[in-house]
C-alpha cells in the first residue's frame, strides 16, 4: 500500500486537519496492510502542525505498538522535513527513527 | 475635514504611528501621503490591514499626495479612491525577492516555491528557504485558525543582509483568544504565554507547538521577532539575547507578527 502525499494531499499538506486525516488513513490501513509506504517525493511539508498530527501523535495519542510502526515506511522525505520530524519525535520523548 | 499625515517610513520598525491612525473614529478624513519616502513589504501589509479596517467601517478616507513611485503597488492604487472591503487577493504583489499575499481563510501550499523563479538566492539557499517556509506556515495557520478574521496578509522580502517575513491580521487578538482558557495579568504576559510550548486554545486537535517551535527556529538562526497584539508589543532579538516589552498607547485590534532572519544564518 503506497500513499503518495503529493497526490493525496495536494490541496493541503500543512494544516492540522490534513495531518489528522493522514494519521487516520494510516491507522485504518495498519489493520489490513503488511506495509504502508508514505511517499513524500516532490513536496516540502515545512509544517510543525502537519508533522505533529500525522507522526508524533501516532505515538503520543494513538500509542501505536512497535509492530505497527515497523509496517510504516516513510520514503523520499525532504532532508529538512526529516530533520524536523526526528527532532519533534525526540522532543516528545519518542525513541524511534526512520 | 481633518487631515492626518502618514509617517516617512511605513514599516514594522515603527508601527505605532500607523496603529494610532487606526483608532481615528471620524466618518471621513484626509490621509496625507506627502511625507512617505519608504515602504517595505511589511509596510505594504500594514497598509492592507489599514485599508480593510477603514473599508469595513465605511470610513471615507481621501488620500492626498500619493508619491508616484508607490503607485505600482496594488493596495496603494486602491487607496486612490476611498476604501471599501474587497477580496484580499487583489493586493497581491510579487517582484524579484519581494512578495505580498492577501489570503482568505486558507493556507497557501506553495508561497515560498513561487519565489524560486523570481528570487534565485532563495532557491540556492535551500535550508534557509525551508526555515522561511516553516515560519510562514506556522504564522499563517495561527492566523487562520485563531483570529477568525477570515483574511490575513503574508509578506516576504530579502533586503540587504536580512530576510523579512510576517503575517498580519485584524481578527481576534492573541490575548482575547487566550483569556478564554488562561489567566494573565496583562497582554504582554499573554503574548509571552502564547510562545510557550503546550499553550493551546484548541479543544480538538490540541497543538500548542507552532509558536513555540517558531520561536526556537528564530533563535536557531539568530533572528528577531516583533509580536504585536492588542496593546502589547514584544521584540525578541535572539542574537543579542534581549527582549523588549512595551505597552502601546493605542491597542491594535488584531495581531501583527514580523520576523527577521539573517541571510547568512544557514
Amino acid at each position: 500500500m503506497i500513499i503518495t502525499i503529493k497526490d493525496s494531499f495536494f490541496n493541503d499538506f500543512k494544516t492540522r486537519e490534513a495531518g489528522e486525516k493522514l494519521r487516520q488513513m494510516i491507522l485504518i490501513h495498519l489493520k489490513t496492510e503488511d506495509v504502508i509506504e508514505l511517499d513524500f517525493s516532490q513536496i516540502e511539508i515545512a509544517s510543525i502542525s502537519f508533522i505533529d498530527e500525522f507522526l508524533v501523535k501516532l505515538f503520543t495519542v494513538e500509542k501505536i505498538r512497535p509492530k505497527d510502526w515497523s509496517k510504516l515506511k516513510i520514503v523520499n522525505m525532504n532532508t529538512f522535513d526529516k530533520k524536523l520530524a526526528l527532532k519533534m519525535l525526540q522532543d516528545s520523548k519518542t525513541k524511534v527513527s526512520f | 475635514m481633518e487631515t492626518y499625515t502618514l509617517p516617512t517610513t511605513i514599516s514594522f520598525t515603527r508601527p505605532e504611528p500607523l496603529i494610532k491612525l487606526l483608532s481615528i473614529e471620524k466618518p471621513q478624513f484626509i490621509l496625507d501621503w506627502s511625507k512617505v519616502a519608504r515602504i517595505d513589504m511589511a509596510g505594504l501589509a500594514i497598509l492592507c490591514c489599514m485599508y480593510d479596517h477603514w473599508g469595513e467601517r465605511k470610513i471615507k478616507v481621501i488620500s492626498a499626495n500619493i508619491p508616484a513611485q508607490f503607485e505600482n503597488y496594488p493596495v496603494i492604487k486602491k487607496f486612490m479612491t476611498p476604501p471599501h472591503l474587497v477580496t484580499p487577493e487583489l493586493f497581491d504583489f510579487q517582484q524579484s525577492c519581494k512578495k505580498l499575499s492577501g489570503i482568505s481563510n486558507q493556507i497557501p501550499m506553495f508561497f515560498m516555491e513561487q519565489l524560486h523563479s523570481t528570487c534565485p538566492i532563495i532557491k540556492i539557499k535551500a535550508e534557509l528557504s525551508f526555515t522561511c517556509n516553516l515560519l510562514l506556515s506556522e504564522l499563517m495557520q495561527n492566523s487562520r485558525d485563531h483570529s477568525s478574521g477570515e483574511r490575513y496578509y503574508a509578506f516576504f522580502e530579502v533586503n540587504g543582509l536580512n530576510i523579512y517575513l510576517g503575517v498580519l491580521d485584524m481578527g481576534v487578538t492573541v490575548p482575547a483568544k487566550l483569556e478564554q482558557k488562561y489567566n494573565f495579568s496583562n497582554n504582554i504576559e499573554a503574548i509571552e504565554m502564547a510562545l510557550k510550548e503546550g499553550i493551546t486554545t484548541r479543544r480538538q486537535r490540541a497543538g500548542g507547538k507552532g509558536l513555540f517551535y517558531l520561536k526556537e527556529e528564530i533563535k536557531a538562526c539568530k533572528g528577531s521577532l516583533t509580536f504585536i497584539s492588542r496593546d502589547a508589543q514584544i521584540k525578541m532579538f535572539t542574537g543579542a539575547k534581549t527582549i523588549q516589552r512595551r505597552k502601546l498607547q493605542t491597542p491594535l485590534r488584531g495581531t501583527w507578527i514580523f520576523v527577521t532572519v539573517p541571510l547568512l544564518s544557514k
